[in-house]
Parts: C-alpha cells; sequence; structure tokens
C-alpha cells in the first residue's frame, strides 16, 4: 500500500477534526475523498504530507511516518491547494522555476521541466505574463503544473476543477485519467460527484471527521442496491397501479427478478418501446449513505 | 537543499521590488534620515557656523553641551571647537541623530519580515511554499536572511550618503572630515546588525499568531518604542549614548537576538504556520 492511515485522530483545540480514520490506497489507485465542507477532507491531506500531526493513530505514505519524514513524503508528492496561491506578481514560468528549485532541479534540467509542463497545460500563451492577469482557470492549471513541477508519485488534489469553466474543467479531468494510467497514485478532494465517478477507482466519504463508507463503485453499488428503479416508455394508457409522466413510467424495485412481471403488465395495456433499470450513479449512493447515516 | 534556501531568499528580495506598500516606507525613511534631515541642519546652520557667536550664546549652549554629553573625551573634542554653533552641529550630526538611524533596519527588516512571512499566509501561497520538502530550519533561515540582509544593505547605504552629505557639506566649514565617530562603525557594525535581527525575529514570532501584513507590521511598535525612549533619554541629557553605550546596547540586543532565534526555530513549524 502506497498509503495507510489507521485511527487518526487529529484535534484542533477542543475540535475534533478526525475522530478515527482508517483506509489505505494501493499504488497506482485514485481515490475519491468525498463529503461537504468540514468533513475532514484537507486536514487528511495535511496529515499524509507531514503539515500537521495527528494527536493518535499512526499514517505511513510509501512507507514513511509523516511526522519523522515528511520532507521525503514531500519530495515524491504533488500538492494541490484549493486556492491556486502562486506568486502574481511573477510570470507562471518563473513560478514553475522557483518551485522546481525547492525540489532540487536547476540548470537544463529545471528549464526542459518547466518547459514542457507549460507546453503539457497549453500554457504556452501567457507562461511569460504576470499570474496576477490570469483568469481563474489559468491560475488553477499553473498550479496544477506546480504539483507536477516533482513528477510525483502521489498526487494530492483539492478541489481540482472548482470555479473552472467546462473545458478548463475537461483538460483538467483528461490530465489525471492520463496520470492515473502513468501509475501515478491520486488522491482528489471534491464535491464534485460526477467528476468523481470519472477519474475515482476508490472512494471514502468522509462526514464530521468519520469514514461513512468506502470502497469502489461496484462495491457500493451492490451494497446499496436496495431498491432500484426499472424506466418504461410507452405509447397509450398504462395499466391500473401505473402512472405515465410525459409517456414515461418509473417502478421502484427490489430486486431484478420483478422486471419480467412488470413488462408484461404494462406491454398488455400498451405499447413499451423502451425498457431499462436507471443505473445507479456514485450520487446517488452518496446520498443513500448520509441518508442512512442521518 | 542549500538552493532551496538561496531560492527562497531570491524570491522574498524580489517581492520587495514588486511591492510599493513594502518599498515605499523603505525608501522615504531613510531618505528623510539621510539627506533631508542632514541638509536642513547644515545649510542653514553654514553662515552662523563661520560667524563668532555672543558669548552669552556660547556659555548657554557650553552648559547645555556639558549636559548632555556624559563622556570627557567626546566632551573635550566638541568644545575644542570654535564656536557653539560649530559644536551642536558636530554633536548633532555624529552624536545625538544617530540613534534615529536605528529605525532603518528595524523598519525594513521587520517590513520585509512581515511581508515574507505574513504575507505569504495572507495570501495563502505560505500553505503551497511548505508543501515542498524544504526543512524548516533552512525555511527559517533564509526568511530570516531575505530580510535581515536587505536591511543592512539600506542602512550602510542610508549611512554612507549621510556620512558624504556631512562631510562634504562641512568640510569647509570644519577644514576636514567629522565623519565618522567611533560610535558610527559600532551602530554599523553591531547596533545595526541587532536591531535588524531583532524585528526579523519578532515578525517570525508574529507570524504564528498575525493573519494579515497590516496587523503584524504594528507589533514593530514594539521595538520602535524603546528606540525612541532612548533617544528622549538622550535629548533630555538622562543617558548619553557615547560608543561604550552603544556596544552594551548593541551586545544585549545581540545576546537576545541568539536567545531568540533559538526559541523562533522552535516556534517556525508547518503547524503554526498553516493554521
Amino acid at each position: 500500500m502506497i498509503i495507510e492511515l489507521h485511527d487518526v485522530v487529529k484535534k484542533f483545540g477542543s475540535t475534533t477534526a478526525l475522530k478515527g480514520v482508517s483506509f489505505a490506497v494501493g499504488q497506482g489507485t485514485t481515490v475519491g475523498l468525498l463529503g461537504p465542507n468540514g468533513s475532514g477532507k484537507t486536514t487528511t491531506m495535511r496529515l499524509l504530507t507531514g503539515m500537521i500531526e495527528p494527536e493518535e493513530g499512526s499514517i505511513r505514505v510509501m512507507d514513511f511516518d509523516p511526522k519523522k519524514q515528511g520532507d521525503e513524503i514531500r519530495a515524491v508528492s504533488g500538492v494541490l491547494t484549493e486556492n491556486a496561491a502562486m506568486y502574481e506578481w511573477m510570470t507562471a514560468r518563473e513560478n514553475l522555476r522557483f518551485f522546481g528549485s525547492l525540489y532540487g532541479l536547476s540548470g537544463d534540467k529545471l528549464s526542459d521541466k518547466t518547459g514542457s509542463l507549460i507546453a503539457e497545460l497549453n500554457m504556452r500563451e501567457y507562461a511569460d505574463k504576470k499570474v496576477a492577469g490570469y483568469s481563474t482557470g489559468m491560475k488553477k492549471r499553473l498550479a496544477i503544473a506546480r504539483a507536477l513541477i516533482n513528477d510525483p508519485k502521489i498526487l494530492l488534489l483539492d478541489e481540482p476543477t472548482s470555479g473552472l469553466d467546462p473545458e478548463s474543467a475537461h483538460s483538467i479531468i483528461s490530465l489525471i485519467e492520463t496520470l492515473s494510467k502513468e501509475n501515478v497514485t491520486i488522491l482528489i478532494c471534491t464535491h464534485n460527484l460526477g467528476e468523481a465517478q470519472t477519474v475515482c477507482d476508490e472512494f471514502v466519504f468522509l462526514d464530521e471527521g468519520s469514514i461513512l463508507e468506502s470502497g469502489s463503485l461496484a462495491h457500493l453499488k451492490k451494497k446499496y442496491r436496495h431498491k432500484e428503479t426499472f424506466v418504461l416508455k410507452v405509447v397509450g394508457t398504462p395499466p391500473a397501479g401505473y402512472e405515465a409522466v410525459d409517456g414515461v413510467i418509473s417502478v421502484d424495485i427490489s430486486g431484478e427478478e420483478e422486471i419480467p412481471g412488470i413488462i408484461r403488465e404494462v406491454s398488455a395495456a400498451c405499447s413499451v418501446y423502451d425498457a431499462h433499470l436507471l443505473e445507479q450513479d456514485l450520487s446517488d449512493i452518496y446520498f443513500k449513505v448520509r441518508e442512512k447515516v442521518q | 537543499m542549500k538552493g532551496a534556501v538561496s531560492a527562497i531568499m531570491k524570491k522574498d528580495i524580489r517581492q520587495i521590488f514588486s511591492s510599493r506598500q513594502t518599498m515605499l516606507p523603505m525608501i522615504v525613511v531613510p531618505l528623510v534620515f539621510a539627506v533631508f534631515i542632514p541638509l536642513s541642519i547644515i545649510f542653514p546652520s553654514l553662515g552662523s557656523m563661520n560667524s563668532v557667536a555672543s558669548a552669552a550664546q556660547n556659555t548657554d549652549i557650553s552648559k547645555y553641551i556639558g549636559m548632555l554629553v556624559g563622556n570627557t573625551d567626546i566632551l573635550s573634542a566638541v568644545q575644542a571647537l570654535p564656536n557653539a554653533d560649530m559644536q551642536m552641529t558636530y554633536l548633532f550630526l555624529n552624536y545625538l541623530f544617530m540613534p534615529m538611524f536605528v529605525l532603518i533596519p528595524v523598519m525594513t527588516s521587520g517590513i520585509i519580515a512581515a511581508s515574507s512571512v505574513v504575507g505569504e499566509k495572507e495570501k495563502k501561497t505560505m500553505e503551497t511554499l511548505l508543501y515542498a520538502p524544504v526543512p524548516m530550519g533552512q525555511m527559517f533561515w533564509a526568511k530570516v536572511m531575505a530580510a535581515f540582509l536587505p536591511g543592512i544593505i539600506l542602512t550602510g547605504t542610508a549611512v554612507a550618503i549621510y556620512g558624504c552629505i556631512v562631510n562634504f557639506g562641512l568640510v569647509s566649514v570644519f577644514g576636514r572630515f567629522i565623519f565618522p565617530t567611533s560610535n558610527w562603525l559600532v551602530f554599523l557594525f553591531l547596533l545595526a546588525p541587532a536591531f535588524s535581527l531583532l524585528a526579523t525575529i519578532l515578525m517570525v514570532f508574529v507570524s504564528a499568531k498575525a493573519k494579515t501584513f497590516q496587523s503584524a507590521q504594528q507589533w514593530s511598535v514594539i521595538i520602535v518604542l524603546p528606540v525612541i525612549g532612548l533617544m528622549m533619554a538622550q535629548t533630555s541629557g538622562a543617558l548619553f549614548l557615547s560608543p561604550s553605550v552603544f556596544a552594551l546596547i548593541g551586545a544585549v540586543v545581540a545576546a537576545a537576538d541568539v536567545f531568540l532565534v533559538f526559541k523562533g526555530l522552535g516556534r517556525f513549524t508547518r503547524q503554526k504556520l498553516i493554521q
């Protein structure tokens, strides 16, 4: 495992930000840390990089202890904070060169890496202009480039697409997918469940410092498949007990064995031209998990 | 990671020049002390220094000088000058005005440290900086040196300009260069570095609590007030800041610096800086 947390407790004064959190992330896995504001996502990221220390529990990142070997972890990690936080009086290239030098890059190596990131993230046009004039999307892209300056083995991304237009968000999602294929272990904190479903292999649902649920989408779908919705598109009047809205009948079912009977009943009364089981997505599961807790 | 220290220092120093908020007080204060004040003292009094003052005037000023100067060597050097105006000008430009110069390293280093530590916290760039694999000891020294060195260079430059104005402005009256006296050397090589470091370390301490650049700057008053107190004590005759008194103050501040550096190193942690 690349990342392991065991019963981690983190307190800020009288507030307990994490209440015994445990999870593990394998190499090359992309994990989504999901939860509302204040659920402990950013605290988890800071703990993993040794920025803050837990009161209880243990953390290992690439077999390093963040408490004692924080610099070793930070040397192989790339972090995107929620706020892009770049030096606005510098250009993009200067920002990247500065951060590159903090990772020990210099000379041609630094110039090459800076140049390739600028090209890769489509920043050529404005690379030598001051960051103060950049849009939110441009700043975010630059912040991602900064997170990649050291070719990280672990990437921690806090809200990577927040505040971005759809095009910028799409390009960042594509980049995350590419990095994931390159065996980079990625942890994404996000509110965007759709994006999380697109890029993440596994999910950790956090709420008020506790893990509500975790696992892959397939695992979660299986676990939360108590009720599903079967949808039929019809022409004509449906039979008694069924209601069609704009020609669409939605039926809550407890299992797939109910489907043949429903089709028989409905098609006896009207013409059915489409029938399918409504796929549960991450958003459905997320709200089911939260409902269960509340 | 030695390169990281110089990269952070260079970045912080460049940042000073990119901000009017930090540059303006750093230019104005030394300009007033090094140029405007000596010029406003030298040129209006050039005529009177060449004339012979009345005996009554001489006696009053001599009494005042006698009250101020507690060091016999300096007193006899001052009293050897031919008239009261020359004596007062010499005393003011070489001794009485000098404590004001302590404000230059205090202000400049304080402003730079506030900008580079608290300012980074305010703009949220501190967190991204802390995610880099730079040990906190190196980060601490990079931040301290980035504030300390410009403060010292600016102070040295201001003193050099002041010296040129004093020497060339008064050479026709005194017949020789009267600057620097030994207290200026104590100032340049002990007092200014000690106060500059004190202002810088204070900002590092403040950085754990202050959330904005402005609120951090207010803490500079803690150092400025004793400096003003020293000046008032000297002008009232309560204390004459001779080179040995200056050296003593410098040594005390330098000792405090050493103590505070160790304390500051302990407080300069990632956890404290991102909270």
